[in-house]
């Protein structure tokens, strides 16, 4: 009776070990082209303004890195607008390790915004991406 | 030892088969055995008798019988038995067919399958400890791994004296940039950063095969900002380095390493094609 108790026992901490573990290999990430991808949202310094701030980094040079999309949301949840990244507005750098730098949205005053926002890199035939949602903040 | 070497001598002898077989039945078990040892070691390929042999050891199993244990049936229904009752509610049937020297038989096999049971869990245990955060096998890979330093160059010394200044024009400490370099990269223009998140300086090398890495450091402006930072990882060991007094925390993420070290404003990082042991290099080269 002890011995299948203690059996049991051993078994159950074995189950339980392999729990942690798993859920461990869950949380892991892994990019092949992303080192680092961070994005926040703060106050801007007109009216109506919202900075969106960002930073993505990249293992090693990529041929593109920045954010794909940027996605304003009201604090309710409604949707506002989409700004997608390019080389022309910015969002995109080519030849890069690093693109950090802030976009600035501008709404209404007084009015609080959210953003989800979407940063990439791109190496050879290698491409991945992340995406932040913000936290909300109040336009001045 | 005396007499019996006689008696075995004499009962060896050609014509003296039937005088041996009743000597044997009045010697003891002790001597029986003896009595055979001397007889194989007498008896020659001319000489041996299988019949004297076969004598003696019916005599022996007259004397001292071995005793007879249970046939190859009888063993398998006790293990069936055995492994059909493992549920506690047929404990009573599983008792009453279990072979009593079953596990006496077998001491040995015991002991290894309890061995690597405990082995085992331990093993769990401890990957379970490092998933929680725990680097039991980088503390135990910094005890047993030796470092090995590459032999510094004056080229890459125009890499740190580039590296430096443009750290001292971001106005962040100069002492932080490495002094040590791999042989065969160029070092690109640094670059600079500065927005409501952190001031930053990095500088990429890449070298004519296509492989390349980066140093940056950054000046986080608000405090707790880098604790947030999710650096992409790979399942691998994160490796704890320390060397003049700055922890850096080495790690994989699929196809590259990189190192990053924080004083909690302060956040550096080097990552790219590089090994292990140039990181290291690296880091303990930073400050001179």
């Amino acid at each position: 009776m002890k011995k299948r108790i203690l059996s049991l026992g051993l078994l159950a901490i074995f189950v339980l070990s392999m729990c942690c573990v798993g859920a461990a290999a869950a949380e892991a990430r892994a990019s092949s082209t992303l080192t680092l991808f961070t994005a926040s949202a703060s106050k801007g310094n007109n009216s109506g303004e919202v900075k969106i701030s960002y930073d993505v980094q990249t293992n090693t040079p990529a041929d593109k890195v920045g954010i794909s999309s940027i996605a304003i949301y009201k604090s309710d949840g409604s949707y506002v607008t989409t700004v997608t990244g390019t080389t022309g507005n910015g969002l995109v750098r080519t030849g890069a390790y690093r693109h950090k730098s802030t976009y600035v949205y501008t709404g209404t005053s007084g009015t609080s915004y959210y953003a989800v926002v979407t940063g990439f890199a791109t190496i050879g035939s290698d491409s991945d991406s992340r995406t932040v949602t913000t936290s909300t903040i109040k336009a001045p | 030892m005396h007499d019996l070497e006689k008696k075995t001598a004499s009962q060896n002898r050609p014509g003296s088969e039937a005088m041996s077989t009743e000597s044997l039945h009045t010697m003891s078990p002790a001597e029986l055995a003896d009595a055979l040892e001397l007889t194989l070691d007498l008896m020659t390929e001319e000489n041996y008798d299988p019949d004297l042999i076969d004598a003696y050891l019916d005599a022996l199993d007259e004397k001292a019988p071995m005793p007879e244990g249970p046939g190859v049936e009888e063993r398998f229904a006790a293990l069936t038995d055995r492994l059909g009752s493992i549920s506690l509610g047929n404990q009573a049937s599983s008792r009453e067919h279990k072979g009593t020297d079953t596990v006496r038989r077998y001491p040995l096999k015991r002991v290894f399958v309890t061995a690597a049971a405990t082995v085992a869990l331990l093993f769990t245990l401890m990957v379970g400890a490092q998933a929680a955060g725990l680097d039991i096998f980088g503390n135990l890979a910094r005890w047993t791994n030796g470092v090995f330093f590459f032999p510094p160059s004056t080229e890459e010394n125009e890499f740190s004296a580039s590296l430096q200044q443009a750290l001292e024009r971001a106005e962040l400490p100069k002492e932080l940039a490495p002094t040590w370099f791999p042989e065969g990269f160029t070092a690109e223009e640094p670059e600079f950063w500065d927005d409501d998140v952190s001031t930053a300086v990095g500088i990429s090398f890449v070298n004519p095969e296509g492989k390349s890495f980066i140093v940056s450091i950054d000046f986080y402006k608000e405090a707790g900002a880098i604790e947030t930072l999710p650096f992409e990882k790979d399942a691998g060991n994160v490796e704890v380095y320390i060397s003049k007094n700055r922890t850096f925390y080495i790690m994989s993420n699929i196809n590259v390493h990189f190192a990053v070290w924080t004083d909690g404003n302060l956040l550096e990082s080097i990552r790219g094609d590089l090994s292990v042991d140039q990181i290291k290099a690296m880091i303990d080269s930073i400050g001179g």
